[in-house]
Order: C-alpha cells, then structure tokens, then sequence
C-alpha cells in the first residue's frame, strides 16, 4: 500500500483544491442551511410537507443539527429520502461502509423497532444484503445441545430452536445494531428475518454490492453527481469571448480593471439573486436555479472527491463554486444587474462556472509563457502539469523546489493562481509568516490577483536579466546583482543603486512583453511596485531612500559610500 | 540501533520532508501553526512523535506513537512509516474534518489498525504558559532583598 505521504497521495490530496490554502470559509449556508428542523417540526403540516422536500437539502439540514437530535423528524421521511440519504451517508468512494450504513440506521432504531424495521425491509432487497453481508453465521441443528459449547454461547437462537445465527464481527457498535435488528424483524415479521439471515448469509459475496452501487449511481446522478471523468468537464475551458457577445453588444470594449472598479465588493450572484427576487420571478424559475446550483454544487463534489456526507468539505466547496461562478456572471454580464439576471436565467449554471474560470485559465497560460521567456528553472514541468491539469503535482512542485528561490510572498501567490479553485492572497499574518487567501468573488479580485502577478512577474524579470544562476534565492541574485553596481561605481563604471534601481525600472518597461500579463491599464504604478519589491529584497544590504521618488530623483549622495 | 537498522531507518532529512508533506496537506488548517517529526528505535521498539505546534508553543500538541516492531513481524523503517501513516489519518480527521475535539488519551493505550497492534498517545499543552508559570515559581523561591 502506498504511503499516506508519499509524493503522489500528498499530489492527490492537493488535487482537491479547497483545503490547500490558508482560507477561512463562512459558516455552511445556501442548501447547507437551507433547512431550519425546529421550524419544520413545529409546522402542523410536516409530515405532509417533509417528505416532498428534497433529499438531499434535507439530508444536510439532519447532518447540521445532529440526526440524533431530530428524531421527531424520521418517521415522516419518505422511503425515498431514507435510501438517498444513505447513498449519501453510508458510502466511502464507491464502497458502501457497513458501520456507516449501521449508523444512520441505529437512529431509527432509537424512535422504535418498529421504525427500524420499516425503514430497513423497505430499502432495495439488494441494499439490504448488500449491507449485512458476512455479518451473519448460520448453524442449523436438531437441537441447541448439539451446538459445541463455544457456539452456544455466543449463537443467537430462532424462535425454531433449530436455526442459530453468530454475528461475526469484532466491532460493539456493529454487534448492537444487528442484535437491534433482528429482534425488530423476529418482532414484526418472523418469516423476513429467517429470509434476511439465510439470504445474507449464503449470497456469494460481492455480488449484491456491484448491483446497489449500480443503483445508487443512477440515483446520484439524478441529483447530478455525474462520474469522475464526466465531472472534470466543469474545468474544461469554454469560448468566453462568444458568450460574451451572446449577451452584451459592447464586448470589444470590455475592460476588466475599470468593470471591477465599477463592480461592488461582494458576489455579483448575490446582488443579481436579489434584484431578480424584486422582480416577478416564478417559483419554477427559482426552483430551477436552485437545481443548477446543486447539480454544480455536486458535480464538483465528484470532480474532488468530496463525499455528499463532508459538510465541512461540500461547504468549501460550495463557497469557490460559488464565487467562480458569479465572477463568470458579472463578467458576461459587464456588472449589470439587468443583464446578469437574463443570463442567470439563460445560461446553466455550469457555464457560468467554466466561463469565470476561463478568466483566471488566461492568467495562467500568460504566466507559464513569461517564465517560459525568462528561462525559469523548473518552468517546463509546470508547463506539463497544467497542460495535464494536475493542479496537486503543480503545488507540490511549487512548495518544493520554487518557494525556497521566488520567496514565500511569490511562492504563495504562484500557488494561488495554480490551485484548482484560484484564489487570491488577502492578507498577511506577519507573526506567523503565513498568507491568508480568500477565493476570486468578482472582478476586483480578479484583478487584484493580476496585479500581485504582475509586480512578481517584474522582479523575477530584473533576476532573469541579471546574466546570475537562477536556482537560488531571488534575493540573493537581486543583492549580488547590488552588490556588483556598487562595486562597479566606485570604479567609476556606471551608477549607484538609486542608478541601479532606474535602469532596472527602464529594463521593466522596455521588455513589458516579456513579462506583463492581463491589462495594459495600470503599467506604471505595477512597475512601481515590482521596483519597491526589489527595494525590499535589498534590505539589510545597504540602506535606501524611498524608492518611488527615486525614478524622477538624482539621490545618489544619500547611499553610503565606503 | 543496529546498523541495519540505522540505514533503513527514516534520517532527519526524511522526516523534515514528511513534515513538510502533512503541512502541504493540511495547510488550509494549520493556522500558522507547524508539523515536526521524530521517529527512533529504542531496543525493541519504533517511536514516532509529530508535534503540530504554534510558534510561541502557546499551542503544543505531541502525538506519539510506538510499536514492537519484530514482534509485528516488520521491519523498523516500515513499521515508522506505518505508525506515521496512522498519526497523518488522525491528524486529517482531527484538522480537516475539523473535528478538533478527537482526543487521545493521555497516557500509552492500546490501537490495533490492519491487524497491527500499537499504542498511542497525545496531550495538549500551553508549553508558553507553563514557562512562565516556572519562572514565576523560579522567582517566588528568590529570597527577598527585602
């Protein structure tokens, strides 16, 4: 078996993408909290009204406030929702988990056998062996002395005394359950429980549980939980040029600094949702939203792994899907709010989603091409990782073999952009050398994440220009690069530092091909800032003045002279 | 420490990078806080000890674990790698299931995980606040000039 730690399961693991970087989520909302049990259960009609909501919404509600607190609530569940909810429950990957499926099931047996047994012998003849399968041991005797003294005390008698069970299981909780279910069916159906143990005991092994994950299959998709491979098409890039001028006459003149300046601070999505809720909109058209939200909402889960029973998992999931596809949104629908609504309600959900993605795909690919430019070290396997969209490999390598040279700040930027839900570096928490992230809600972000790429993208420039080895820290390269003008200075050859740091300055705007990506807008103030970056890594070597005055100013008397 | 042992055995450069591979892993939770690892043969036994700390040791949390490794039938590289295995499932279920209530106990007990049998243990400590509660002792047994 491989190790959990291994390069390629810790690559699997970042693969996921929502629980890389340092992030904090909200609290679960949207269908996670959807549902409020007490109200429900206080409603004089719930039991008419519960088992017409959906499975799936009311399955998290039950998982929020703790199943075996809402017990009031079981007896009014569907058979239908029970079976769903233990395909979302009692499952790992593809195998069912009978201590799992026990579990869930034990709350029922806490209202009444009775309930137990209903529920149970209700779900698919194929769940139900599939599930106690090798659990039960039949020892058919004339007579209970015949059994050896070992059997006899621990075999379970039939009311015949001919028929004995073993549970085999060293598990208490697994014990527990089946004791309670057998006695619920020996209480309610006498003939059903011979029927259970025999079939459960003699069914070859295997064979009911290749039908039930069948099944469950198909009703997983039903509720849009599409297979593995179909749901890496959520990351497929898409033309978002042509939806663009689908829904707005004036794409050639989009321009997404000056749409995100125009943008608000929150999810376009929700100011959209809102205007739409101030309109006339009907409860088919809301409910369809909501389905396209969940079948993204789902369809992701299959793309990463995440179990429907990982609230905390679903929930940071819902949180990136979310704010990438409002960001798809607000960029088709150029911020405003009238034309947002109509393609919220003219394109599916999933579109919205690979277009705001497509978004940050561009950034990518320009990124890759500028390193590629500078020579990068290492910059052909990030090439081949996202070519192969291995998002985990790319994080892996950058944590290993970039940050150690490009720095934390850049290295974790890198990674930002890189990780399978792209997100942008909020803050820094600077006693704990850490960066916090925050997913790319809008257009702002956006750009945001744009401009910490571009003031990085300018330093590893001025590096790649200085002729030194680029497999070592890129301060080191930028002090020594100093270092050698201060030399060369004294010698009378050429400037000092402020010198240095203008003809540096000068490199970044000559070469802007070479390096810049995304938006022309903001060319000078990026310099700037890639320059002050720069002044920074040259800290503890010499002092400075502030660097932005140094572009326009001759200060050459203020750097110490030996 | 045999020498058979010794070259096959986890060194310090392998349990940096391992360290480093569950702060990869686990980096959405950590909340600035890091991983450290040890492993160590002690006569019949493998030790492993991963410490998930914060930076002023305010928070410190040392899981440790150890297994008979011969008596398991295992070599002591693998046996390490396995009870690190068992440590980093934990450690996932602790932080990314963001169930930080999952606590050890205290002291040695018993754990049996693929017919394996080992023992586990883990306690949270404020190392910072105990410092300073020494140090406040260390200068109450000062006698006074006064």
């Amino acid at each position: 078996m491989e190790n959990r730690l291994s390069d390629s399961v810790v690559a699997d693991s970042l693969d996921a993408g929502h629980q890389n970087l340092a992030w904090e989520p909200g609290p679960p909302s949207g269908f996670l909290a959807g549902i409020d049990i007490d109200a429900l259960l206080a409603n004089p009609d719930a039991e008419e009204i519960v088992p017409h909501l959906p499975a799936q919404a009311l399955y998290y509600a039950l998982k929020q406030k703790g199943i075996e607190d809402a017990l009031d609530l079981l007896p009014m569940l569907s058979q239908d929702q029970v079976e769903r909810m233990l395909d979302y429950d009692a499952w790992h990957r593809d195998e069912l988990v009978p201590k799992k499926f026990f579990k869930f099931l034990k709350a029922f047996a806490e209202v009444s056998r009775e309930q137990l047994f209903l529920r149970f012998s209700e779900l698919d003849e194929e769940y139900q062996l599939a599930a106690l399968q090798g659990f039960f041991r039949i020892h058919e005797v004339e007579n209970a002395f015949d059994l050896s003294e070992d059997l006899q005390d621990k075999a379970y008698r039939m009311p015949c005394d001919k028929v004995f069970y073993e549970i085999v299981s060293e598990d208490a909780d697994e014990i527990a359950f089946l004791e309670e279910l057998m006695e619920a069916a020996k209480e309610n159906n006498l003939r059903y429980a011979y029927s259970l143990i025999g079939h459960s005991a003699y069914l070859p092994p295997g064979e009911m549980l290749a039908q039930v994950s069948r099944f469950r299959r198909g009703r997983l998709e039903d509720d849009g939980f599409v297979n593995y491979e179909d749901s890496l098409s959520i990351f497929e890039p898409i033309d978002r040029q042509a939806l663009l001028k689908k829904w707005s006459s004036t794409a050639q003149s989009l321009d997404l600094s000056e749409l995100a300046v125009q943008g608000g601070s929150g999810l376009f999505l929700d100011a959209v949702l809102s205007a739409a809720g101030e309109q006339d909109v009907s409860v088919d058209e809301l409910f369809a939203l909501h389905q396209g939200f969940l079948y993204l909402a789902n369809a992701l889960c299959s793309a990463t792994h995440v179990e429907p029973d990982d609230i905390p998992g679903l929930n940071r999931l819902l949180e990136q899907g979310k704010a990438i596809l409002s960001l798809g949104l607000e960029y088709i629908a150029q911020g405003q709010l009238e034309l947002g609504i109509a393609a919220l309600r003219g394109e599916s959900s999933r579109t919205l989603f690979r277009v705001g993605l497509s978004l940050v795909d561009r950034l990518r690919a320009e990124v890759l091409k500028s390193l590629e430019l500078m020579h990068w070290p290492r910059v052909e396997r990030l090439q081949r990782y996202y070519i192969a969209r291995q998002w985990g490999q790319i994080l892996l390598e950058l944590d290993r073999h970039w940050i150690q040279n490009v720095g934390l700040q850049a290295g974790e930027i890198l990674k930002g952009l890189f990780n399978r839900f792209p997100m942008v570096p909020m803050r820094t928490m600077q006693d704990q050398n850490r960066i916090i992230f925050a997913p790319i809600i809008n257009l702002a972000a956006l750009v945001e994440l744009e401009r910490n790429l571009q003031t990085i993208l300018g330093t590893f420039l001025i590096a790649s220009r200085t002729g030194l080895n680029l497999q070592q820290p890129i301060d080191v390269i930028l002090r020594e690069a100093a270092m050698e003008s201060i030399r060369r200075s004294q010698d009378g050859d050429g400037g000092g530092i402020p010198q240095l740091l203008q003809r540096w300055r000068a490199q970044l705007q000559a070469t802007a091909s070479a390096w810049w990506v995304g938006d022309k807008s903001n060319q000078d103030e990026i310099m700037d800032a890639s320059i002050d970056m720069i002044h920074e890594d040259l800290h503890g070597l010499i002092v400075l003045p502030g660097v932005r005055r140094s572009h326009s100013t001759d200060y050459e008397s203020e750097v110490p002279q030996s | 420490m045999t020498q058979e042992n010794q070259s096959e055995f986890l060194n310090q450069d392998e349990c940096k990078a391992l360290a480093q591979a569950m702060e990869s892993k686990y980096a959405m939770a950590l909340r600035g806080r890091s991983f450290q690892l040890n492993a160590d043969i002690k006569g019949r036994g493998v030790f492993v000890k991963v410490v998930l700390s914060n930076q002023d040791k305010s928070f410190y949390y040392p899981v440790e674990a150890r297994v008979l490794y011969e008596k398991e039938e295992m070599q002591a590289g693998e046996a390490a790698l396995f009870l690190i295995d068992y440590i980093d499932a934990y450690f996932e279920e602790y932080l990314v299931h963001e169930n930080e209530s999952l606590y050890l106990p205290i002291d040695w007990a018993d754990f049996q995980y693929e017919a394996i049998d080992f023992q586990m243990r883990g306690q949270i400590q404020n190392l910072k606040l105990e410092e300073l509660a020494e140090q406040l002792l260390k200068d109450a047994d000062t006698p006074s000039l006064h």
